[in-house]
């Protein structure tokens, strides 16, 4: 149980509809300070209407938020001094070089570290000159968070910030995720990916059609699927009455069109049954995975739908 | 302030950066000039004479302008111009005495045709208190004619004026006062100096370049960044939509006063203009042109949302404001749904107040009228975006 003090943002009672749509349906959490928030959610669950209210960026139709133990009614100008963004689309501005931005985004607050320091915190020194529209999609990214930086700011929000970059580039960005939360930043993110959310995150938030419906530690929301071990195998085309007769010996079942996993606690019994279910049904095992459970096992679990759906 | 320097630089950095932005927005305004110049001057520089025929009825011959019919007193009005220092101007001809009017009209009428005329102006036998109607003859097409059936019927309506007066409307005293304060202006118009195609173009590329900044260049840019979601990441900084604004304005009206700058200094080296544009109302005047634009501008991001959609309706915004206006060449003579459309367009009176008050020639729209119909237009404009525009691309779940 965390006291007020040690907390970045509280909302209670958050909502935000469009026409007859509740994007956010009065919604709580809090943030702790110096964590890794994660909220988790499909397209369309209300994640970026959420991630907005709290950048200033939307106003509620109703709800209270609580910036760093002050009240307030919207996130404004005064609030704005002590956040930094990065937002889900990052585009550029043509024919503008490194530094020329970085300086440009410093010019909008109060207080700004030096541009050399942002430079080498987001390891583009070399590139300052650069036109960042020249600049690889990592190095567009590491800019952009050096632009969220530039205010030194006490929360970071960071809207998917790997998406769309090759496995080094994301490894590089986590280094940078965490070593900007050992310098005491809070961090709130959103991703699609469950990898990077269980390494990354101290708490999560899942949402699904503007509600919150789960929240806990990475561990505490595997932990609470009450299974140990998943079986994935391809589908290959498996269809009733053999698919029936699986769903019969593994009442958890999860299954798209590619591909089936079946959530069982006792390997040593599960693995012999599905094999001899196989010779039955004249079924081939291709693809056959055994592995823990993750956050996407409990998203699917809780919603029924994967993250990208 | 800062963050205001640093918007209006980006904007301009981009602008010097990129050739595409440096041809369309600085250099093409001086080549459309050009070719302009050339195809209506048909050479550099060439002054500007209308040749017009003047077909008088057969008995006015015996007509003293004391009987005030028209025939008398147009006679009179043509041999005070061939006179004065407004000859220069114009080169009248009429038919000899042991011509016909018919014989004379026909005969002109061939010679209009294959433009050698720019206007036949066809005087009735009437005479008070039923004066009849004079036809006025142009050349479908030709812009000098068009200029020269305007400045024929500005004439004819001071010489209405003198028949009113001759009807006992006004006395014989204001009368003489009226008649010489009119020729007075005409020679300020035309004596001091002639104009040329090119100084008749010089107002209109202004006008035209502050149509594409305000709408083309300045809608561009802020719907892009507005689709792209760089304007949504500015405003999740403290920076505030008034100091964007101020910013991009700044650069919009550097830009502007750039173009000005640079068409007036190409006009007067290549064509040798001689236009006083610095003088503090035309320079007033320009900043009313200019924030027309803008505004016009703003209110095509308030009613229209995607990017790709803004590039269509500005482009089919701009291009026939420009051409149904006289921005290129004189659109008076046209009817229907296309008259419709140069009289309801602002860029007509802005570009007609321009040249009138550069006395390029006199404007056939009344002062009011060239400063009320753009500020209409204005008005209604920041109005429509005060209700409808948003920085945001739209909603969002």
């Amino acid at each position: 149980m965390s006291s007020s003090t040690d907390r970045a943002i509280q909302i209670e009672g958050l909502m935000k509809s469009y026409g007859s749509l509740k994007a956010v349906d009065r919604i709580s959490f809090y943030v702790k300070k110096g964590q890794i928030f994660t909220l988790l959610g499909p397209n369309g669950a209300g994640k970026t209407t959420t991630v907005e209210i709290l950048e200033g960026l939307k106003e509620a139709d109703a709800g209270r938020i609580e910036f760093f133990g002050r009240k307030v009614d919207r996130i404004a100008g005064k609030e704005k001094e002590d956040i930094g963004v990065l937002l889900q689309k990052n585009s550029y501005i043509e024919k503008v070089k490194v530094k020329e931005m970085i300086k440009m985004f410093s010019s909008f607050y109060k207080k700004s570290l030096p541009v050399h320091e942002i430079l080498e915190k987001v390891a583009l020194k070399d590139k300052e000159n650069s036109y960042v529209e020249n600049l690889s999609g990592g190095q567009q990214q590491r800019l952009s968070i050096g632009l969220a930086l530039i205010n030194d700011p006490k929360i970071l929000y960071l809207d998917e910030p790997t998406t769309g970059l090759d496995p080094q580039a994301r490894r590089n960005l986590w280094d940078l995720i965490e070593a900007l939360k050992s310098d005491g930043k809070t961090i709130f993110l959103t991703t699609h990916y469950m990898d990077e959310a269980e390494k990354l995150s101290d708490y999560v938030y899942i949402m699904d059609q503007g509600r919150i419906i789960a929240d806990g530690t990475p561990e505490e929301l595997i932990d609470n699927l009450g299974q140990e071990n998943v079986i994935d195998f391809a589908r290959n085309g498996l269809e009733d009455p053999e698919f029936s007769r699986l769903k019969e010996l593994y009442p958890r079942i999860k299954s798209n069109p590619e591909e089936i996993s079946v959530y069982v606690q006792d390997l040593s019994t599960a693995l012999p049954d599905l094999i001899n279910w196989a010779e039955t049904a004249d079924f081939k095992l291709d693809n056959l995975k055994i592995r823990r459970p993750n956050l996407e096992d409990v998203f699917l679990e809780l919603t029924g739908k994967g993250l990208r759906d | 302030m800062l963050a205001i320097k640093n918007i209006f630089l980006k904007h301009l950095r981009k602008q010097l950066r990129d050739r595409y932005s440096i041809f369309w927005n600085l250099a093409f305004p001086l080549v459309l000039l050009t070719i302009l110049a050339l195809i209506f001057g048909g050479q550099t520089g060439q002054d500007i004479s209308f040749d017009i025929s003047i077909v008088m009825p057969e008995t006015s011959q015996e007509i003293s302008a004391s009987d005030f019919a028209y025939a008398g007193i147009i006679d009179e009005v043509i041999n005070n111009i061939e006179g004065s220092e407004d000859s220069r101007w114009f080169q009248f001809y009429q038919q000899k005495s042991d011509q016909s009017a018919e014989e004379f009209f026909s005969q002109e009428k061939n010679l209009l045709e294959a433009g050698d005329r720019h206007l036949i102006l066809k005087i009735p036998e009437g005479s008070l208190p039923d004066p009849g109607l004079i036809a006025i003859y142009r050349r479908p097409g030709s812009q000098l004619s068009n200029i020269a059936a305007d400045v024929m019927t500005g004439i004819i309506s001071e010489i209405n004026r003198e028949i009113n007066i001759a009807e006992g409307n006004v006395s014989r005293d204001q009368l003489l006062t009226t008649t010489s304060r009119q020729i007075d202006i005409t020679a300020a118009n035309g004596a001091e100096r002639s104009f040329s195609v090119t100084e008749y173009l010089v107002p209109g590329i202004i006008l035209f370049t502050f149509l594409i900044s305000g709408v083309e260049i300045l809608v561009g840019r802020i719907s892009s960044m507005r689709s792209r979601g760089i304007l949504k990441r500015y405003f999740a900084t403290p920076l505030k939509p008034i100091q964007y604004f101020a910013g991009i304005l700044s650069f919009i009206i550097v830009l502007s006063a750039v173009q000005v700058l640079l068409i007036y200094s190409w006009s007067s080296f290549i064509f040798d203009i001689s236009l006083n544009i610095f003088n503090l109302n035309f320079i007033l005047y320009m900043i009313f042109a200019l924030i027309v634009s803008v505004s016009l501008g703003f209110m095509v991001l308030s009613l229209v949302k995607s990017r790709e959609s803004v590039g269509v309706v500005t482009n089919a915004l701009t291009y026939p404001m420009a051409f149904l206006s006289g921005i290129f060449f004189e659109v008076s003579g046209l009817t229907g749904i296309l008259g419709l459309i140069v009289a309801l367009n602002p860029m007509t009176y802005l570009v007609n107040g321009m040249r009138d008050m550069l006395g390029i020639y006199p404007s056939p729209t009344s002062e009011l009228l060239n400063l009320a119909v753009p500020l209409i237009w204005m008005a209604g404009s920041i109005a429509i975006s005060l209700m409808k525009f948003s920085w945001n691309p739209g909603s969002e779940s």
